[in-house]
This record gives C-alpha cells, structure tokens and sequence, in this order.
C-alpha cells in the first residue's frame, strides 16, 4: 500500500496589510462590528492551516494620527486588537504607512531567501480625508505601485463613505461597498483567498473568489 | 498489465481551493508505453486563466505522439545512444513548439483566446539506458541512481512572486531568451526510478523550502525527498507482483495523493504525480 512521510518545508508568505479607519465617524456600531470581524478573522484563519503558515498581517489605524498597531506577525503570533475611535482622518498618512510596511516586508523576504505571493493591502474607511491630506499625491502613488504589481489594493467603503474620493485612491479593482456591517463575511473572503492562492501568468491579477456575501456589487 | 521495462503510478486530484471555487481540475498527465521506453507528461493548467484546464488536458495529450516522433527520427528507441545536452535542448524546443502549434490551432477552432489556455508542461522520456527531461515553467521531477541517491532533474522557473511562471504560451520563444525558459537534460546513469509532478505536491515530496538555522535564510535545495519516494517505490513493486492492473494501481495512488499524508491533505492546489520504477530493480525502505 503507498505510504509515505513529509519533510517539513515551510510556506511562502503573504503580507496582508490592514489600513483602518478609527476616526470619530467610526464609533459605535460599525467599530464594534469591526473589532467582531478581526476576531472573527482571526478564527478564520487558524481553521485553515495553509493561511495560518502564509498570511502575515500588519494593521495600520487612522483617525487624528496613523500608527501601525500591529507589526506584520502570523495570525498566532497575532492578539487581536480592539479598535477604539480616535478623532479626525488622516486616511493618506494611513496608507502610505501600509505601503512603507509592505516594501520594508518585501525587502525581508528577499534578505532571508524567501518567496513570496502579491503582497495585499486593504483600506477599510467610512469617510474621506481630512482636508489636508494630499490625496492627488497619494492616488499617483498607489497607481505607480499597482502599475508595478508591487501589491494589490482593495478599498472597503462602510456605511456613509465618499465613493466618489476613495476610488480617486484607487480606481481598479474599485472601492466595494460592505453590505451593512457585514465585517465578518468579508473576513472569512479574505481568509479563504489566503488560502488558496493559484499559479498566475505576470502581470495577472489572482483569480479570488466571489465576493457577493459581503459586497453590495460583484467585483 | 503491460510487460515492459517500467512500472508506474500516475494520477491527477483536484485540489481543495478549486473545490471552493467550483472550478474544474487543471491538471493533466499521460503516460505511454512504447516497446522499449516510455513517455510521461505532466502539465498543469494556470489558475488566473479562464480555459487553461482545456490547454493542459490537449498539451499533455499531443505531447505523447510529437515526442514519439522525436524518438522514433532519432533512432533512440533502437537502443541509438542518447544525445548530449545541447543537441536534446535543440529537439526538445523543436518539438515543444509543435505542440504549442497544436494548442494555438486549437484555441482558433475553439474561438478561445490563447493565453486563456496557459499551462505548464514537463516531459519525461525513460529508456532503460537513461532519460531525457524538457520542462516549461513549475513543477518538480528527480531520479533515483543504483546508490539509492534521488536527485531532482530540473529547476523550477519562478518569477518574483511565488506563485508566477512561464507557461508554453508565453513570449518565451524568440532565440535570444527561449534558453532562458526551457531547460532540457540528459540523465546518462543507471535509473532505478523516476517522478514528476505537478507543484501541488512539491511540499510533499521534495525539500523545497527549509531553514538553515546558521544562515538564518530560507532555501530551496530541490531535492526529492526519500523518505516519501522508497516507501512508494516499494509499494508500487509490490502491487506489480500481485499482478494489479494498472487502474487498480492508479485508484490506490489517488487515494494516497488526496490524503496520503499531513501535506497532501493540507494542499489547496492540484496535485499530480507520476512514479515510475524499473521491473528489474527494488529500493529497500531504508
């Protein structure tokens, strides 16, 4: 009968950079939602033993200042944090933040010999950028780095977001709007695209699955 | 059963991400038997393609006959000294780009854009003398000597991401870089057994990506591991003298290949897998 044993190669990774709005707007249900969904992120990812090995996630808040709160860790090396409100949007200095984190992450990978997959980075926000924010600036930077399949992008708009802004920072793939509150499902989405990243032609974008239990259009 | 110089195990299992994605297996492979050599072909479908389940299935079918031909002109299945490295390269991106030919008139018929067919291919020819290896893009193949010693036989192309390659149809060959892409050897040495596979079972079965503690670095020795080829070769003699079919031998292999191990198990990719091992040999489990 075949039989066999294993060695113990280890995973390619995957930075997953969560850019997250905590500005004032946020208090209340969709926070509270949101803190459930990164719990719930968290199950989801340890119920899948392949994501547990490949995902790394960052998180970066916004709100009066952008900190990263969480340095790029697997999932079990991850506490997840609970999100309190915090002021204005500094929604720009946020996502150049995440983008600082997943070229100083590649740049790891690369010293210590390992491969890797398409880094993410996904902006999560209910409003737009403080008046000052340099969003033009931004929208040229994040539309370089896609150009140079230096990582992908998705922006989640909750309840009440300015559309019309946010796909300024990122037309393609276009910002997806949550359905209610549904934090969950779209975690349990990203948790299971982790998992099972497929073989891509360069320049491709990864053929992830349907996104319709969370978003309010397909994608 | 067939009498021939060769045993083997083939099959291609559809992995659990396409299960959830409810898309159909894009792993194919063929093995032929020929009076005094056999043909083994693994080729594995893109997954950010739309047909490339298609593609995979006609580059692994056409593959047979167009390298059939490449024997036959050769005189290699009349026992014809197998030839150097650059004169297999030279025949072997000769013939590959008349399947890649195939698959373009295909995509025509089909009214199918033809990168949408994207797929890999690896191609092994065994004489009881040696083999003779081609390959485009991932996936891993290896041999094991008289001294028990397995040894892999190709590199793995990678681009900077980890799950990116070339496929047969990518721009890969205009002289200057075709080189570059499609890499061909000669094994000239007494083989007791071979494999290829597709890269959904390269975690399992080759070291692929270790630590080395001292260098605090991660690499790549691309080495099949033996511990999870002799037990199988083993295995696989033993269903031949019990007279198994070859279907018989094949449905035990998917068995193993779905679950056989933690690994295995644990693969969201598609997983294929040829073993091959000479009639006339056996490799002790140690």
């Amino acid at each position: 009968m075949f039989a066999g044993e294993s060695p113990e190669n280890f995973e390619q990774k995957c930075i997953c950079v969560l850019v997250v709005d905590i500005s004032g707007s946020m208090a209340g249900e969709p926070l509270n939602q949101l803190n459930i969904g990164l719990q719930e992120f968290s199950k989801e990812v340890e119920k899948d033993f392949v994501a547990t090995q490949r995902l790394e996630v960052s998180i970066v808040t916004f709100g009066s200042t952008a900190q990263c709160i969480q340095e790029p860790a697997l999932i079990s090396n991850i506490t997840m944090p609970t999100l309190y409100p915090s002021g204005s949007t500094r929604l720009v200095d946020g996502v150049r933040l995440g983008m600082d984190i997943v070229e100083k992450r590649k740049n790891w990978y690369r010293d210590t010999g390992q491969n890797y997959f398409r880094p993410m980075i996904v902006l999560i926000t209910d409003g737009e950028p403080d008046s000052d924010q340099d969003i033009n600036g931004l929208s040229s930077e994040v539309a370089s780095a896609i150009t140079a399949k230096k990582f992908m992008f998705y922006s989640l708009g909750v309840r009440g977001y300015n559309h019309q802004k946010l796909s300024l920072i990122c037309s393609t793939p276009p910002p997806l709007p949550l359905d209610g509150y549904k934090f969950s499902e779209f975690f349990k989405w990203l948790s299971n695209s982790i998992g099972i990243i497929t073989k891509s032609v360069e320049g491709q974008t990864l053929s992830l699955p349907p996104v319709s239990d969370w978003t309010q259009i397909q994608m | 059963m067939k009498q021939t110089d060769w045993i083997y195990a083939y099959a291609s299992i559809i992995g659990s991400g396409h299960l959830i994605n409810n898309t159909n297996c894009q792993d194919y492979c063929e093995v032929h038997d020929f009076d005094n050599y056999i043909i083994a072909v693994v080729s594995d479908g893109a997954g950010s393609c739309e047909h490339s389940e298609k593609g995979s299935r006609l580059v692994a079918s056409v593959s047979v006959p167009h390298f059939y031909n490449a024997v036959k002109e050769n005189g290699w299945n009349e026992n014809k000294e197998l030839p150097n490295e650059d004169e297999w390269q030279h025949i072997a991106i000769k013939t590959l780009r008349r399947i890649r030919e195939d698959l373009y008139n295909y995509s025509i018929a089909q009214q199918l854009e033809f990168k949408s067919l994207s797929c890999t291919v690896i191609v092994v020819i065994a004489f009881k003398h040696g083999l003779l290896v081609t390959h485009i893009g991932d996936g891993r193949a290896g041999y094991c000597n008289v001294n028990l010693l397995w040894k892999s036989m190709i590199k793995p192309f990678h681009g900077e991401l980890a799950n990116q390659t070339v496929f047969i149809t990518s721009d890969i060959w205009y002289e200057e870089v075709v080189d570059t892409y499609i890499e061909s050897n000669v094994v000239k040495e007494d083989v007791r057994a071979f494999c290829l596979l597709s890269d959904g079972c390269e975690k399992a079965s080759f070291e692929c990506n270790l630590y080395d503690k001292e260098k605090q670095a991660y690499f790549d020795p691309n080495r099949p591991f033996s511990l999870f080829f002799n037990p199988n070769v083993t295995a696989l003699q033993q269903l031949s003298e019990q007279k198994q079919s070859q279907e018989e031998i094949n449905l035990l292999w998917e068995k193993f290949l779905t679950a056989g191990t933690e690994k295995l198990k644990l693969e969201s990719d598609d997983k294929t897998l040829i073993l091959a091992i000479k009639a006339d040999n056996k490799i002790s489990e140690s």
